[in-house]
């Protein structure tokens, strides 16, 4: 690794790590692990910084995707995790209002990080379907069938979705 | 999806995400990757793993107090796990590695491959590596564990999966030129035939062609996108190809067909399953007619793993969080007979492969169940 790749590796991190942190925390719902994430991806790209310079973001969002989707199946990171905040839940007294934007963010956290990592492809990172299959090494239909599946185990973890009338069509 | 959901939906993960980033990140995976690469260089002498050598002693634990069978398994069956396929990398273990059986040790070689699949008689395995990057590419090759020497098959990059009588690979080809399809390479030569099958269009799940149990047909699930984002896309049958990609015959389902290990030993039944949201039954059909003859009720995540006999399944159940998982062999009428405690080191593997107990070292009996 020679000092000009180390230059423009971090010159890239320092203009993207907004946008590359941002994805990171949706995809995992906790600050600790989206650094853990971030890092993570990030050394693998220096790594291959050479082969991937041209097209970093898109080599980075499928690393991402990836990391994520394997770490969920491991324990260190299945377990809980300590936080310095009290998690969005909604409380006992089911009279009370429920706050949607609450509901779904708690919902959101909770769903299996392969389906929650496909939404942020969609409506973060706002990729058309054609991108996310071509990032995730799959066919559009396979992106589509997993949407639906994240999106049907969204409304079992936060049923008051079902308020927002659902008329689905495709891209 | 209408509107107000998708707005819903961006504004969630807009708040989840709206954080500063943590600063001087670039600067700090520089210094770790040297330091990475330090220790690389240090440890490149000692790195010449030769196959036998590498041994861990992880395998499977009977659960104590809870097998229903004190002693487990089935009465003249024997199983164990020959390969834990696909443990991600770890602090600890840096690399992707997979796991295989030394029957002869009963100890669990270590290989530095993304896969490690058991030929059916154990004398091959089929591996694969790379991470997908322009310099270092996927692709599989057939290790010998004898010698540890690998040949590679520069012609297909997918995850390949055995015959039955294990001297062939069959590879689902998703972009081949224009064409799609399926390829058999021959174990022994390498040599491929590539049979070409417009199947993508009645795939939308995205499964794989499996081997049917003859060896001499192929079968995919056939699913087609319902038209509704928050629906799964719909099974509507299974069809099998002949080795050079002609349509023999259909039968219909309502699960996926994920895997050769499906079909019952006598090649009569199928288990097809289909879990995303966890609690989904396995439905037994004739494989022949597609007639559902069982619903075999499974609680929580599971995956099919294979058939123990004709009447009971072995299942891979998976705990609510994902961080371990273990095996069970289930009769048809759902009750778990065994239950078998995987090592947590290894629980989470992409794939557990499982094979007969015979010729396990007297040593390592108690990885058989």
């Amino acid at each position: 690794m020679d000092a000009d790749t180390e230059r423009d590796f971090v010159a890239f991190v320092e203009a993207r790590s907004h946008a590359l942190f941002r994805m990171a925390l949706a995809m995992t719902g906790h600050r600790h692990q989206a650094e853990d994430l971030l890092q993570t991806v990030l050394t693998k790209a220096l790594r291959h910084w050479k082969d991937i310079r041209g097209e970093p973001d898109a080599y980075l969002r499928r690393a991402m995707y990836r990391q994520q989707v394997s770490w969920w199946r491991q324990p260190r990171h299945g377990r809980e995790v300590s936080t310095d905040q009290v998690p969005d839940r909604l409380g006992p007294d089911l009279t009370e209002r429920v706050d949607l934007s609450v509901a779904l963010s708690d919902a959101l956290r909770r769903l299996a990080p392969k389906h929650r990592a496909v939404l942020v492809l969609r409506y973060l990172e706002d990729l058309p379907d054609d991108e996310i299959a071509q990032l995730l090494g799959c066919k559009p239909t396979t992106v589509r069938s997993q949407i639906a599946r994240a999106l049907a185990r969204l409304r079992i973890l936060c049923p008051d979705l079902d308020t927002l009338a659902i008329a689905e069509t495709h891209r | 999806m209408n509107t107000e959901l998708d707005q819903a939906l961006r504004d969630a993960f807009e708040r989840i995400g709206s954080a500063p980033p943590p600063t001087g990140v670039g600067p700090a995976v520089v210094r770790r990757v040297r330091r990475q690469h330090r220790l690389r260089v240090t440890f490149t002498a000692a790195a010449a793993v030769v196959l036998t050598a590498a041994t861990v002693p992880v395998g499977v634990q009977l659960t104590q107090g809870r097998s229903a069978q004190p002693g487990g398994g089935l009465a003249g069956h024997r199983w164990v796990v020959t390969a834990y396929s696909g443990l991600q990398a770890t602090d600890a273990s840096p690399k992707p590695r997979s796991l295989l059986l030394d029957k002869a040790t009963g100890a669990y070689v270590s290989l530095p491959y993304l896969s490690a699949l058991p030929s059916p008689d154990g004398t091959r395995v089929l591996v694969r590596t790379g991470d997908d990057t322009p310099s270092s590419p996927l692709r599989s090759g057939i290790l010998d564990p004898g010698t540890g020497n690998v040949r590679w098959i520069s012609t297909y990059t997918g995850q390949g999966t055995w015959s039955p009588d294990g001297t062939e690979i069959l590879f689902t080809v998703r972009a081949r030129l224009s064409d799609t399809g399926f390829a058999i390479v021959d174990a022994a030569t390498l040599k491929a035939s590539f049979a070409k099958v417009d199947f993508t269009e009645d795939n939308s799940t995205g499964l794989d062609f499996v081997w049917a149990p003859s060896g001499q047909e192929v079968a995919i699930t056939v699913s087609h996108s319902g038209g509704q984002e928050s629906q799964i896309d719909p099974v509507t049958g299974v069809r099998f190809y002949n080795r050079g990609g002609m349509l023999t015959h259909s039968v219909p389902a309502t699960a996926e067909l994920q895997s050769e290990y499906a079909f019952s030993p006598r090649g009569t039944q199928i288990a097809l399953h289909d879990d995303p949201v966890g609690g989904a039954p396995a439905r037994i059909v004739d494989a022949n007619t597609g007639t559902v003859q069982k619903t075999v009720r499974l609680s929580g995540r599971n995956d099919i793993v294979g058939w123990a006999d004709d009447n009971h399944l072995i299942v891979r159940h998976w705990a609510d969080d994902l961080s371990g998982s273990q095996l069970r062999i289930v009769n048809l009428a759902g009750h778990v007979d065994t239950s078998v405690n995987l090592r947590v080191d290894a629980s989470i593997a992409d794939q557990v492969v499982v094979g007969s107990a015979e010729d396990l070292s007297p040593n390592a009996a108690g990885l058989a169940f």
